[in-house]
């Protein structure tokens, strides 16, 4: 598939500012849809409780994603009626799962919050995120970092 | 004729004549180590001039008997010595021997030979203690499922028990039947009963309409919403682990935090610590009770006596500390539209299954009466969580297969066996009594200085390693001071439990539940870094343990 403008969906405030940072390049290149890209990554749980709860906890990470759409949808909304939001859901290990998405599709730019330990860079061995930027950059034509 | 009356008469000569000239020795007695605990597995061997007579093992309560026919030997010759790798060979004569004269002509010479066997810190002291730090520190810091860890580390034991234990004993760390013997199956059954209990319960849908009912009845009061889930919570983990209580309450709380347009943060810290505090308040909510009821015979009740009114008390202090960290954020909580939000939350929330939570509630109900009465039948607490397994399993009718496949976490049970195992490695060869000595030596006679020593220190030691083999470990030196430290009665025990379990808030890797909502706020983006936990968790837990030693000291 082809994606125009997709940003990696927070909850957290970098992750707004990820998605003013799209709201200005859609507006400038005239594009009418930002994709807000949730990774459902249950990776941190590892059975140690009493059940299994991998189900009830993708579904509660989904849940939280569904609120964070919300969210980032209304800013984007409130700051342009014309453009609209949609959401991809991507299941798995946060960093692995972007990549995947990225080389898999067609994407022309992509905006990635980054904070100073968050499930992208858990999710890479030693927590080296200059190699997964890098990948990223190859298989894209713009890249953003916000931080 | 006269070859049957010859035959009898030399069967009467023999029998007659044979047992009056006959004397047997008879020697029992008790062995014990120096801290006054039965060991058992001792080698007794009776010998005359080296040569071996008879052997024999202490058993689980360190008694041993021999009885030898001793016809041509003066007891005055004969030894006997013990013998148990990790401890120093005993030889000596027989003394203090009593001689009885039977009726029939015979002798019974009988002696008691009573020993305390001291340590020798063999090659077998250090593997068992690198084994024991080792295994705390893989799975403190994660290095290794801590499953995995925990097998690894029995593995170790035992595989050098039987390659170069078998060549030179004292490398000899545990038989395998001594750390089969060490799993304690009431833990296990517990665990495991709880599981399917749990399990089954899940599917409702009930634990995550409660986070959603909090919601209700705090009607957008932020602060109120704060407090009832930490009771909330509390409650539910008195009842379930923690960690499946944070599971499945967590991203309920993170998607209300959201919607308030707060930081999830200040309602996932205050619940955490809640969930650490609940667990501590019946036998049942977190497996450091788990353990010390059992190894110490604690009844449901007597946690609930002992724990629940302080633990009560600890959670009303901790909402003022949580007001005083959060208070700001709280004031910040808004929402444009309650009533979307709590539609919203009603449709994502809901009971899937009313007529198993039905059933769910009845059994729970009558578990929860088991466990209250238990101590009055003499029954382990196993039991009644295997009874409501059972019965849940009927009323539900879930699929066994499918349930013990999927749902039941076998590696929490794996986890336990193998950390008893690891444990009574440490008993065997003599570390934990080592860490008894020391803390016996620095608390003396003093019940006081004890209380404050265990609760402390579990507390501190809870909040950096995980508190489940901290506990395992913490179990035999516990037994030690209650048994030599004078009206200590069952004090330490709760000292233990109130340590054990609420430090494990002090740091973000206390307790494998701070760990669990750390990552799923983390998939929220709003990552809880270990100083943003130290700086609520450490002041939270010096009150918590601050008021149960206080709680205790008073005579609890």
């Amino acid at each position: 598939m082809e994606y125009e403008l997709v940003v990696i969906a927070k909850g957290s405030d970098v992750a707004e500012r990820a998605v003013k940072r799209a709201l200005d390049i859609a507006k400038k290149d005239r594009i009418g849809v930002i994709h807000i890209a949730f990774v459902n990554d249950t990776d941190f749980y590892s059975n140690i409780g009493y059940v299994n709860l991998e189900k009830e906890l993708e579904q509660g990470i989904e849940n939280i994603g569904n609120v964070i759409f919300d969210k980032l949808e209304m800013i984007i909304k409130n700051a342009d009626d014309k453009i609209r939001a949609e959401k991809i859901e991507l299941k798995g290990e946060t960093a692995e799962e972007i990549l995947k998405f990225v080389k898999t599709n067609k994407v022309k730019t992509i905006v990635i919050p980054k904070e100073e330990r968050g499930p992208i860079e858990k999710s890479l061995t030693h927590g080296d995120i200059e190699p997964f930027f890098n990948e990223i950059k190859q298989n894209v034509e713009n890249f953003i970092i916000i931080e | 004729m006269r070859r049957v009356l010859f035959a009898l008469f030399a069967l009467f000569f023999l029998v007659f004549v044979g047992v009056s000239e006959s004397s047997t020795l008879r020697v029992g007695g008790v062995i014990k180590n120096e801290h006054g605990s039965a060991i058992d597995g001792v080698e007794v061997a009776i010998l005359c001039n080296g040569k071996v007579l008879a052997t024999t093992e202490t058993t689980r309560n360190g008694s041993y008997f021999v009885e030898i026919p001793i016809k041509q030997l003066k007891p005055a010759d004969i030894d006997i010595e013990f013998k148990k790798s990790t401890y120093q060979t005993i030889h000596e004569p027989i003394r203090n021997i009593l001689v009885s004269k039977l009726p029939d002509g015979s002798t019974i010479y009988i002696s008691s030979v009573n020993e305390v066997m001291g340590r020798v810190t063999t090659p077998a002291f250090w593997i068992a203690l690198i084994v024991l730090v080792m295994t705390f520190a893989i799975i403190s810091f994660e290095v290794l499922h801590r499953t995995v860890a925990a097998i690894i580390g029995a593995g170790i034991l035992l595989f050098v028990s039987y390659t170069i234990g078998i060549f030179n004993e004292n490398y000899f760390v545990i038989s395998f039947d001594e750390a089969v013997r060490a799993i304690d199956f009431n833990v296990i059954l517990l665990l495991m009963g709880m599981m399917i209990i749990v399990g089954v319960m899940k599917k409702t849908g009930v634990f995550q309409w409660l986070a959603y009912k909090s919601y209700a009845m705090s009607k957008g009061n932020v602060f109120k919403l704060s407090i009832i889930l930490m009771f909330v919570t509390a409650i539910v983990s008195a009842f379930l682990d923690n960690v499946t209580t944070m599971l499945l309450i967590a991203p309920v709380s993170i998607e209300i935090a959201l919607m308030l347009n707060i930081n999830p943060m200040s309602l996932l810290i205050p619940e955490v610590i809640a969930s650490n505090m609940g667990g501590t308040a019946t036998l049942i909510g977190d497996p450091p009770n788990i353990m010390i009821g059992s190894f110490a015979h604690l009844t449901f009740n007597q946690f609930l006596v002992n724990l629940g009114d302080v633990i009560f008390l600890i959670l009303i202090a901790n909402v003022f500390v949580m007001r005083f960290f959060f208070g700001k954020e709280y004031k910040k909580g808004k929402v444009e539209n309650v009533e979307k939000l709590l539609e919203k939350l009603r449709e994502e929330y809901k009971i899937t299954d009313a007529k198993l939570l039905k059933y769910c509630l009845f059994v729970l109900a009558f578990v929860i009466g088991l466990f209250v009465t238990h101590g009055f039948f003499h029954m382990e607490p196993s039991i009644a969580a295997l009874v409501g397994a059972g019965l849940i399993l009927i009323l539900s009718g879930v699929d066994i297969t499918e349930m013990m496949e999927k749902e039941v976490e076998w590696t929490t049970l794996v986890f336990f066996m193998m950390l008893f195992i690891i444990v009574e490695g440490s008993v065997q060869t003599g570390v934990i009594m080592m860490i008894a000595s020391w803390v016996k030596n620095l608390a003396g006679n003093s019940l006081t200085l004890a209380i404050i020593l265990i609760i402390w220190v579990s507390a501190f030691a809870s909040a950096i390693v995980d508190n489940i083999p901290f506990t395992a470990t913490m179990l035999p030196v516990v037994a030690y001071l209650t048994r030599t430290i004078p009206d200590a009665g069952n004090t330490l025990w709760w000292a233990l439990s109130l340590g054990a379990c609420l430090g494990g808030n002090g740091t973000l890797i206390g307790a494998s539940a701070n760990v669990v909502t750390a990552g799923i706020s983390e998939r929220a983006g709003y990552p809880i870094t270990f100083k943003e936990f130290l700086k609520v968790g450490a002041p939270a837990t010096f009150v918590s343990v601050a008021i149960g030693m206080v709680w205790l000291l008073l005579g609890g």
